[in-house]
C-alpha cells in the first residue's frame, strides 16, 4: 500500500510540475508554445489520476488479501507490482524540474550542436517561406530568405533589425561572429540553431551568449568564391534575454 | 493450520507489515522533504542549484522531451487500462472476417479502436487467439496496433506535423504488419503458434470486462485507473532512461561525430534500428525521443526507428518468447526487420524529403 501512496505522490508531483511550468512561464524554455494547452491538460489529468488513485488507496482496508487476489487475476499480463526503481526513475524529472535552475538552450551548446547560416533542418512536414516585410524579419526569416534565394546579391544594402544571441563561431574570422536563435518545431529535442553573420571591427568586444538588438545593413561579400551575406551593424546594443527565446518555423 | 503455526504466521505478517510501513513512511518522508524543497524553491525563486552549463543543457533537453511526452504517455496508459476493463472481447471477435487477407487487414486496423500499449498487446493477442481469432488477424493486430493507435498518431503528429514522417510511419507499419500476418496465415492451426495449449473449455478468469462483469461501474473504473498507473510507471522508466540518453547524446556528442554514422544510407538505418531495440521506448512517446536525432540521421533511419521499435524491442521480444513458440518468434522478428531495412534504405537512396 505504501508503494501505491508513493505512486500517488509522484503522479501528483508530476501534475503540479506541468502546471507550474506553464504558470511560471518556464514552458517557453522547453517546447513550442502551440502545445501549451497540451501541457495544461496533461497536468490536470495527472492530478486527476493521482486523486482517483489516492481515493482508492484510502478506501482499501485489507491490502494483503485484495492485492493477492488482484495479482492472481493478472496472470495473463505482465503487470505485476511496480518495482521500486521504477518509482525512483519516475522521480527524476521531478528532481531535475524543481531543483535545477531552468535555462533555455544557449550558445554553450552550439559547439556540440552546430549552427547553420544557410539551411533549415526540416523535422516537420511544412517548411514555408513566409514573406515578412524587410525590417521586421527575424533571424529565421533571414536565413530562410538566404536559403531560398537563387542570387544572394539581391539582398545587398537591405536594412536589418533583429535580435539574437551572440555566438563567437570558431571558424569565422576575427571580425566576424554570429547572431543566432534556436528554432523549435516541437520541443528542444529538435532545436536547430541558425544565425546571421555579422562583421564588425569590435567583434571581439562581444561575448558568446549575450543577447543583442542588431540594426544594420546587408553586405554581400565574396568568400571562397561564393557570395555570402553579412550584416554590417549600424547599432548593436545588449538586451535582456527575451522570455520566449525560440523561434518556430 | 495448527494453532502454533497460525500464531507464528501472524507474527511474521505483522512484522513484515511493520517493515513495509516503516519503508513506506521513510519514502513518504523523503518525498515530503522534496516537496517542501520544491515549495520553498517556488516561493523564494532563488533556492535553485545552478550546475555547470553542460548539465543545464542536458536538463533542458531532457525536460523538454519529458514535458512534451508525459501527457501522451499517461493518456496511452489510461486508454489501455480502460480498454482492458471495459471492452468485451467476444463481441469484437464475432465481427472479424475469416478470409486471411481481409482478416489481416482488419486485424491491423483494429488498433485504431483498441488503444493498447505495446506491452499490453501481446497478452491481449494471446487471449484473442486462444478464443478463436485467426493467426493472420492476431499477428497483424499485434504488430500494427502499437502504431495504428489514436494516441500514437497524435504524438507523432505533435512531433512531426502533417508530413511524410507521419504518413509513412502509419502506412508502413500497417503494410509490414499485414504482410507478416499473411505469412503467418500459412500456419492455419492456431494451437501450433502458442506455447500454451488451447483451452478445451472457456477461460476461467473473468475479472476483466467480459460480458458478464457485473461489478459496479465505479469499481471497474478504479481498476482501470490502477492498471493505468502501473503501466505508466513500468513504461515510464524506459521512456525516461531513453530521454536521458538522447539528451546526453545531444549535450556531449558533437554532431560532426555522428554524421559518419548518421548520414550513411544503410549504416544509419541499422544504427537507428539497434537503438530502437535497445531503448524499448513505448510507441506513444518514442517520436519525441527520435526528434533528438533528426539533425544528424537520415530520414529513412528515423522512420525505421519509428516503425520497427514498436514491433520489436527487448521488452516485446521477452513477451513474445513467453507467448509464442520460439520458431515463430524468429519470424516475428525477422520479417518486420527485413522489410523495415529494405524500405528505409530504399527511401534513403531514392527519395529526398
Amino acid at each position: 500500500m505504501a508503494k501505491q501512496k508513493i505512486q500517488v505522490l509522484i503522479l501528483a508531483g508530476l501534475g503540479v510540475y506541468l502546471l507550474f511550468v506553464v504558470v511560471s512561464g518556464r514552458l517557453y524554455y522547453y517546447i513550442n508554445e502551440r502545445f501549451t494547452w497540451l501541457v495544461v491538460a496533461g497536468g490536470i489529468i495527472f492530478l486527476g489520476t493521482a486523486l482517483a488513485l489516492g481515493l482508492e488507496a484510502m478506501r482499501k482496508n485489507q491490502p494483503d488479501e485484495e492485492e493477492k487476489a488482484h495479482s492472481e487475476s493478472h496472470a495473463g499480463h505482465e503487470h505485476g507490482k511496480v518495482p521500486n526503481w521504477s518509482l525512483l526513475i519516475a522521480g527524476i524529472p521531478l528532481l531535475l524540474g524543481f531543483l535545477i535552475t531552468p535555462k533555455p538552450l544557449d550558445a554553450t551548446t552550439l559547439s556540440v550542436r552546430g549552427v547553420s547560416t544557410s539551411g533549415l533542418s526540416v523535422a516537420r512536414g511544412e517548411n514555408l517561406l513566409i514573406e515578412a516585410p524587410t525590417d521586421s524579419r527575424n533571424v529565421l526569416d533571414w536565413v530562410r530568405a538566404f536559403s531560398f534565394s537563387e542570387d544572394i546579391s539581391e539582398f545587398e544594402g537591405e536594412p536589418v533589425d533583429l535580435i539574437g544571441f551572440v555566438y563567437q563561431e570558431p571558424s569565422l574570422g576575427e571580425n566576424q561572429f554570429l547572431v543566432s536563435r534556436f528554432t523549435l518545431s516541437c520541443c528542444v529535442a529538435d532545436a536547430f540553431a541558425i544565425g546571421v553573420r555579422v562583421e564588425s571591427e569590435e567583434a571581439q568586444d562581444w561575448e558568446s551568449n549575450q543577447w543583442v538588438h542588431l540594426i544594420g545593413r546587408i553586405s554581400v561579400q565574396e568568400n571562397d568564391g561564393s557570395p555570402e551575406a553579412v550584416v554590417i551593424p549600424l547599432r548593436m546594443v545588449e538586451i535582456e534575454p527575451p522570455p520566449q527565446p525560440y523561434l518556430f518555423p | 493450520m495448527s494453532g502454533k503455526h497460525a500464531q507464528e504466521a501472524k507474527c511474521k505478517i505483522r512484522g513484515m507489515k511493520a517493515l513495509r510501513n516503516g519503508l513506506g513512511a521513510l519514502g513518504l518522508a523523503m518525498l515530503a522533504v522534496l516537496g517542501a524543497l520544491a515549495l520553498q524553491n517556488w516561493m523564494a525563486a532563488g533556492f535553485l542549484i545552478t550546475p555547470p552549463p553542460a548539465f543545464s543543457t542536458f536538463t533542458t533537453i531532457f525536460l523538454g522531451i519529458f514535458i512534451e511526452a508525459a501527457p501522451f504517455l499517461l493518456l496511452g496508459t489510461l486508454a489501455s487500462g480502460l480498454v482492458e476493463v471495459f471492452i468485451s472481447r467476444e463481441r469484437l471477435q464475432g465481427m472479424l472476417p475469416s478470409n486471411p487477407v481481409l482478416g489481416a487487414l482488419s486485424g491491423g486496423l483494429m488498433g485504431l479502436f483498441f488503444p493498447v500499449c505495446e506491452c499490453g498487446v501481446v497478452p491481449l493477442t494471446r487471449r484473442f487467439i486462444r478464443k478463436g481469432m485467426a493467426p493472420a488477424t492476431g499477428i497483424a493486430f499485434m504488430l500494427a496496433s502499437p502504431v495504428l493507435n489514436p494516441i500514437v498518431i497524435g504524438s507523432t503528429y505533435a512531433a512531426y506535423g502533417w508530413g511524410p514522417m507521419l504518413y509513412l510511419r502509419v502506412g508502413l507499419s500497417l503494410l509490414i504488419a499485414v504482410a507478416t500476418g499473411l505469412v503467418f496465415s500459412l500456419q492455419s492451426e492456431r494451437g501450433k503458434l502458442l506455447k500454451q495449449p488451447l483451452p478445451l473449455t472457456r477461460d476461467g478468469h473473468s475479472v476483466h470486462g467480459h460480458g458478464a462483469d457485473l461489478r459496479p461501474l465505479g469499481q471497474r473504473f478504479q481498476q482501470a485507473l490502477a492498471l493505468a498507473a502501473e503501466e505508466f510507471f513500468e513504461m515510464g522508466r524506459y521512456f525516461i532512461v531513453g530521454a536521458m540518453l538522447a539528451a546526453l547524446l545531444q549535450t556531449l556528442v558533437p554532431q560532426s561525430n555522428l554524421l559518419a554514422l548518421g548520414s550513411g544510407p544503410v549504416l544509419s538505418v541499422l544504427a537507428m534500428i539497434a537503438l530502437a531495440v535497445l531503448l524499448s521506448i513505448c510507441s506513444t512517446v518514442d517520436a519525441f525521443v527520435s526528434l533528438a536525432f533528426v539533425g544528424s540521421f537520415t530520414q529513412g533511419s528515423i522512420l525505421a526507428f519509428l516503425v520497427f521499435g514498436p514491433m520489436v524491442d527487448i521488452k516485446s521480444t521477452l513477451l513474445y518468447l513467453q507467448v509464442f513458440k520460439p520458431r515463430y518468434v524468429v519470424y516475428l522478428i525477422l520479417l518486420p526487420l527485413l522489410m523495415t531495412i529494405l524500405i528505409s534504405v530504399t527511401l534513403n537512396l531514392n527519395v529526398v524529403w
